[in-house]
């Protein structure tokens, strides 16, 4: 364009016409931008604007008209004590899930990043349930976890009254009475029921979160720790860094910063977004207690066609992801870009 | 301070050999400068005896005392890198106050949040605060204490890792081409503020340069290295006066010293092409020798005059001196520097005569060989 401006300069005598020419092309430059614009509002603003307007009313799929009833979908999500479990479910499988995986990830990278061998097989092996179908897992999971039949407590079983027992009541340990621990009472009486049981249920399905999503941030500090300059760990042993605690506080977690932002982030927008295990193992169940957002929208909007208060939903959910890419964007990536 | 002793030390990178058996002594409080060009072990040796690289063969000590199997944290010696490798988290104050923070401070006392409620915390930082204030006074960073080194220029960010390792008065200093990464008016710059440091520090200084402009100026003696070995350790003058071998006359000096093909007769007359260099004699008789002219000893005369006839082909005007390229009859290309007058005589594209200074052209034997059995007659 500034080409063609710069041609059309250089013709002679042509004062009026010439502006008359530039405003012309400067439409022809938003005319090209028009097919990308249309397609973002159409695909993308809509939507969001389509489920705010929604929010404020009680339309289902198929009826003809709709009532506006102001906030009450609102009041309704903050208020009932059914959906205030599902902000405390969601925000608790976020406050578990994010800083686990992401501490996992960290130690796994650096570990397969100190091999000088075998450390593509374990990358393989942490990154197999990244590249799994979740929803697939969530069967797996299903049997493993049954009560009765599912080996995990089929495994719990046979170590009760052999020395796993003795290990794992931690009665060892000074102070500690082994028959009052966990294992020692579920051997007793019985092993949990896992996602079937309210206690149990939401800390299982943060364990298939973190098992899931840990190899994804494994592999994005794997790519971190390449960026960072060796001339730096040279440096601090000259300084006089003598331990692997104080090399990684000088240098590796300073430079991973801007991984990190981006793990963050990343895992706690995945994690808010929590939905197959969810739905494939507990149904939001047992009482409520692993109701999430993701799975709440899908059960008023979709199955029970409330799209007004499932939009209300999606309009909260959405509001939190925002909050979590402001504070990135313009708070946090301040400080770890140096 | 301390003396460093080099004693054969070998490397190897798989097949590769880097380092045939270098030896040194380098004296406590001396300037030496490790020169070659790219590739020739200069580095790795610089890097093993800072203990970031282990050799295959030798060993290292410093102060008389063994060092090979000391981490680098303990061999109490400071590297400035040419990246300069300052933390980029880190305030200038910082990164400077990092070598005292661990070397001063316990491991409990370093923990972040607790560690200010160890005892004896505060009266080491603020000894570390005062030694880091005399550093950056010294150095003249003063004002930029709180800035990043993201936002200083090259010449500060040079600074601040000079002033990272002299803090701790560390025995030796290690320079891994500090200055290659400055433009050339602050390296010239920086290599007076570099040699002063070192007057007024009178600690050791091992220096690794490819540039031989920079180890000629600094140094007090230059260790010449090529394909892993080391060629010659000189004083400046005398590496550049009486190369012990046809690859370091050829190294230093700039521009290169002329190599022109030579043969000694039974008698130990020298005659280059069809010319005998009158007053130069060799004991070494009937053998072809190579004669290096630096192109300081070699003038440009009138074509009636006695030596060998060339072209001048190119000529370069430098203000004060000028160079002239010339095409010899013989076959050869020689330089020759002379004062900028000269060039009232002979510009390019002119026929003129070269006149070698027997007193001060350099032999060497076929394999490169210094032939130090010279003897000079007053011509």
């Amino acid at each position: 364009m500034t080409d063609r401006a710069a041609v059309i300069e250089q013709t002679p005598n042509q004062g009026a016409p010439l502006i008359a020419a530039k405003s012309r092309i400067q439409w022809i430059s938003y005319l090209f931008c028009l097919p990308a614009i249309t397609l973002m509002f159409i695909i993308l603003l809509v939507p969001i604007f389509v489920a705010a307007v929604l929010s404020f009313s009680d339309y289902s799929l198929g009826n003809q008209s709709l009532n506006w009833i102001g906030s009450k979908n609102y009041e309704v999500i903050f208020g009932r004590s059914s959906y205030q479990k599902m902000l405390w479910a969601t925000t608790a499988y976020v406050l578990i899930v994010v800083p686990v995986s992401i501490g996992l990830g960290l130690g796994a990278a650096l570990l397969i990043n100190s091999l000088k061998r075998f450390s593509d097989f374990y990358k393989a092996i942490y990154f197999l349930p990244v590249m799994a179908a979740l929803l697939a897992m969530a069967l797996v999971w299903d049997l493993a976890l049954h009560p009765t039949v599912g080996y995990v407590n089929q495994n719990l079983r046979l170590g009760c009254g052999t020395m796993v027992e003795t290990i794992l009541s931690f009665g060892w340990l000074p102070f500690v009475d082994g028959a009052q621990s966990w294992y020692s009472t579920s051997c007793a009486d019985e092993f949990p029921l896992w996602i079937g049981d309210r206690d149990y249920a939401l800390a299982t399905i943060c364990f298939i979160g973190i098992w899931q999503a840990f190899g994804f941030n494994m592999v994005l500090y794997l790519a971190g720790l390449t960026g960072v300059p060796r001339e730096l760990y040279h440096a601090a042993a000259i300084d006089g860094v003598k331990n692997g605690w104080d090399r990684f506080r000088l240098v590796t977690w300073p430079m991973l910063g801007p991984t990190t932002v981006f793990v963050v982030t990343i895992t706690a927008i995945r994690s808010f977004q929590v939905f197959d295990t969810v739905e494939a193992l507990t149904q939001g169940g047992p009482a409520k207690s692993t109701y999430v957002m993701m799975y709440a929208i899908f059960e008023k909007a979709i199955r029970e066609n409330l799209v007004g208060f499932g939009s209300a939903v999606t309009i909260v959910f959405l509001g939190f992801v925002l909050i979590i890419t402001f504070t990135q964007r313009y708070i946090v990536e301040k400080r770890v870009h140096y | 301070m301390a003396n460093v002793t080099i004693r054969d030390i070998e490397k190897s990178f798989g097949s590769v050999n880097v380092l045939n058996g270098v030896s040194i002594d380098i004296e406590d409080g001396e300037f030496i400068v490790l020169v070659g060009p790219s590739g020739c072990g200069k580095s790795t040796l610089l890097r093993i005896i800072a203990g970031l690289e282990q050799q295959n063969g030798g060993n290292i000590s410093i102060e008389d005392e063994l060092v090979d199997n000391l981490h680098a944290s303990h061999r109490d010696i400071a590297m400035v890198f040419q990246s300069y490798a300052l933390y980029p988290h880190l305030t200038v104050a910082s990164n400077i106050r990092v070598p005292l923070l661990m070397r001063r401070l316990s491991f409990l006392q370093r923990l972040p949040l607790l560690g200010r409620f160890m005892p004896g915390h505060k009266e080491i930082m603020d000894g570390i605060k005062r030694d880091v204030d005399e550093v950056t006074k010294t150095l003249g960073i003063g004002a930029l204490m709180d800035r990043k080194p993201g936002q200083l220029s090259g010449g500060q960010r040079q600074r601040v890792a000079v002033g990272r390792a002299m803090v701790r008065h560390p025995r030796a200093f290690l320079m891994d081409e500090p200055l290659s990464n400055l433009d050339a008016e602050l390296r010239v710059h920086m290599r007076a503020e570099i040699a002063e440091l070192h007057r007024r520090l009178e600690t050791t200084f091992i220096y690794v340069t490819h540039d031989q402009a920079e180890a000629m100026t600094m140094a007090d003696r230059v260790a010449v290295m090529m394909d892993g070995d080391l060629l010659q350790v000189d004083t400046p003058s005398n590496v550049y006066k009486n190369p012990t071998d046809i690859r370091v006359a050829e190294f230093i000096g700039s521009p290169k010293i002329n190599i022109l093909a030579g043969q000694v007769d039974g008698s130990g007359k020298i005659t280059v092409g069809d010319r005998v260099l009158s007053g130069l004699y060799s004991a070494t008789k009937g053998t072809e020798i190579r004669v290096g002219v630096r192109p300081e000893a070699l003038t440009l005369a009138d074509i009636k005059a006695e030596g060998l006839p060339c072209r001048i082909v190119h000529h370069e005007n430098l203000g004060s001196e000028a160079y002239f390229h010339a095409e010899l009859n013989i076959g050869g290309r020689v330089i020759s520097r002379m004062d900028s007058t000269a060039l009232d005589t002979f510009t390019t594209g002119h026929e003129a005569t070269v006149v070698i200074d027997p007193k001060n052209a350099l032999l060497f034997d076929k394999e490169g060989q210094r032939l130090t059995s010279k003897i000079e007659v007053a011509a």
